[in-house]
């Protein structure tokens, strides 16, 4: 049981080899803006393709250019907290975070009662009535976690989930990370104490990425 | 707005009081010889009922049209990359700078019954396009249509994919994410549109005549019957034209105010 990424993709300047072997857990990457962390999620999402090489989440191939192997986003059954948190602004908070369930086929009321729980786990009940355009940003990021975690996902993405959290938040939404019922947790984080949080350290620098187990 | 501290250079206000007279004149002509008292008897005048009718028709189905077939279009022509791209998005754009009596033409020989596809219609179907109101729905959709591609697409183009591929990881297929994201994320601009391409529907008038012909009750739109009185019934002519300068002010306002677009 791992996610393994074997191979290399090209972005405009950005040129990575990939040689990764994620165990199931929480997975921190750290490193430079820009060097690339953002493009290993969204590759694991189906968001971006791999040029060469593979990439295998539980032995089962998702992304194989040489076999013409590519599973969709949407096949991939996990959850993703973008950097910029990309909640629907025409449905309020609760509507977003059913959203994933919605699109499982869950019945409406059945996914609304998952959102809500979800939003109490991330601090923000008070919030399930609001539109994206009235909350500030920690409170959309909230929301944004909600939603991921309310997916169910088998893999949850986190990109710098705590970043316009305030200081008094991180603590409830570390232990939400660190106990969060995805098998693989990989979390895009400047924060070392987030960091010393992690199974798996993996960190990218100037094209270089190295891959360390913590105790 | 002139900044308080710095005068507005004479040699542009004077040309700019020109054109502004150049567009405000005919409009306050137009008003200043309205048959205000017999505006309504005008209006309901069998002819003139007629027309709002078939106005109504064609310009209401023009602009369903336009939505069912404009909005996969501004999509295709969003998200899809082609190497022929420009070409294809400047021939959607072609019908806006064509001259309409031009499009008529075009119509015409590609729909006519000896036409480029109008011959097969007519053989296979027994369709006839030219002089029908069907026709002048074509004639009106073949104008306004990129009207609404051209903003749902600027709409699409600045959206971006974000939400799209929120929705993706959230498991929506490409489809149900246009529906339950796209669609409802971009609704001012798609309305916006809808109220621009029925604007130009309604008053479409060359091409119209030029391939649906100018027949009372089927293609005699309002401003044909605007066209046609202007002969005999000036009156009648002034009584329309009020009509449709207020359906055409009532629009520019929902769009410049909040009612259509944030």
């Amino acid at each position: 049981m791992t996610i393994i990424i074997s191979g290399r993709i090209r972005r405009g300047d950005l040129d990575l080899q990939l040689d990764l072997e994620l165990p199931p857990g929480l997975t921190a990457i750290v490193g430079p803006n820009g060097a690339g962390k953002t493009t290993i999620l969204r590759l694991i999402a189906g968001l971006e393709a791999l040029d060469e090489g593979t990439l295998t989440i539980n032995e089962r191939v998702f992304d194989g250019p040489s076999t013409g192997v590519f599973v969709p986003a949407e096949e991939r059954q996990l959850a993703m907290v973008f950097q910029d948190h990309r909640l629907l602004p025409h449905l309020n908070a609760l509507d977003n975070v059913a959203y994933p369930r919605r699109r499982r086929g869950e019945d409406r009321s059945t996914a609304r009662d998952h959102a809500a729980a979800a939003l109490h786990s991330v601090g923000a009940d008070a919030l399930a009535a609001l539109r994206p355009h009235s909350l500030s940003g920690g409170q959309s990021q909230r929301v944004a976690i909600a939603r991921a975690v309310a997916a169910d996902p088998t893999v949850l993405l986190l990109d710098e989930p705590l970043a316009s959290v305030d200081p008094e938040g991180r603590p409830l939404l570390r232990k939400l990370f660190r106990s969060s019922p995805a098998i693989y947790t990989v979390w895009v984080t400047h924060d070392s104490h987030d960091a010393d949080l992690a199974d798996c350290l993996v960190s990218v620098s100037a094209g270089e990425i190295r891959q360390t187990e913590q105790t | 707005m002139r900044p308080p501290t710095r005068h507005a250079p004479t040699p542009l206000l004077i040309p700019a009081c020109i054109g502004l007279l150049i567009v405000a004149v005919p409009i306050i002509g137009l008003l200043q010889r309205a048959p205000w008292s017999s505006l309504v008897v005008q209006l309901t005048n069998p002819a003139v009922v007629d027309a709002i009718g078939v106005s109504l028709i064609v310009s209401i189905v023009s602009a369903t049209l336009c939505l069912l077939l404009g909005l996969p279009l501004a999509w295709a022509l969003a998200r899809i990359e082609l190497r022929g791209g420009r070409l294809i998005r400047a021939a959607v754009m072609l019908p806006m700078v064509l001259p309409p009596v031009v499009g008529g033409t075009a119509l015409l020989f590609a729909l006519g019954r000896r036409g480029l596809v109008g011959q097969w219609l007519d053989r296979w179907f027994g369709i006839t396009l030219p002089f029908t109101t069907a026709g002048a729905i074509l004639a009106a959709t073949f104008v306004a249509l990129p009207f609404f591609v051209t903003t749902v697409e600027a709409a699409l183009r600045q959206n971006g994919t974000d939400l799209e591929e929120a929705a993706a990881v959230s498991g929506a297929r490409p489809l149900v994410a246009f529906l339950t994201v796209t669609v409802p994320a971009s609704r001012e601009s798609i309305v916006a549109g809808l109220a621009l391409a029925w604007a130009r529907a309604l008053g479409e008038f060359g091409a119209t005549v030029t391939f649906a012909g100018n027949l009372a009750g089927r293609t005699r739109t309002l401003p044909l019957q605007t066209f046609l009185a202007l002969e005999s019934d000036p009156e009648a002519a002034l009584a329309i034209s009020v009509l449709l300068l207020t359906i055409s002010l009532g629009v520019l306002v929902a769009l410049r105010g909040r009612w259509l677009v944030r």
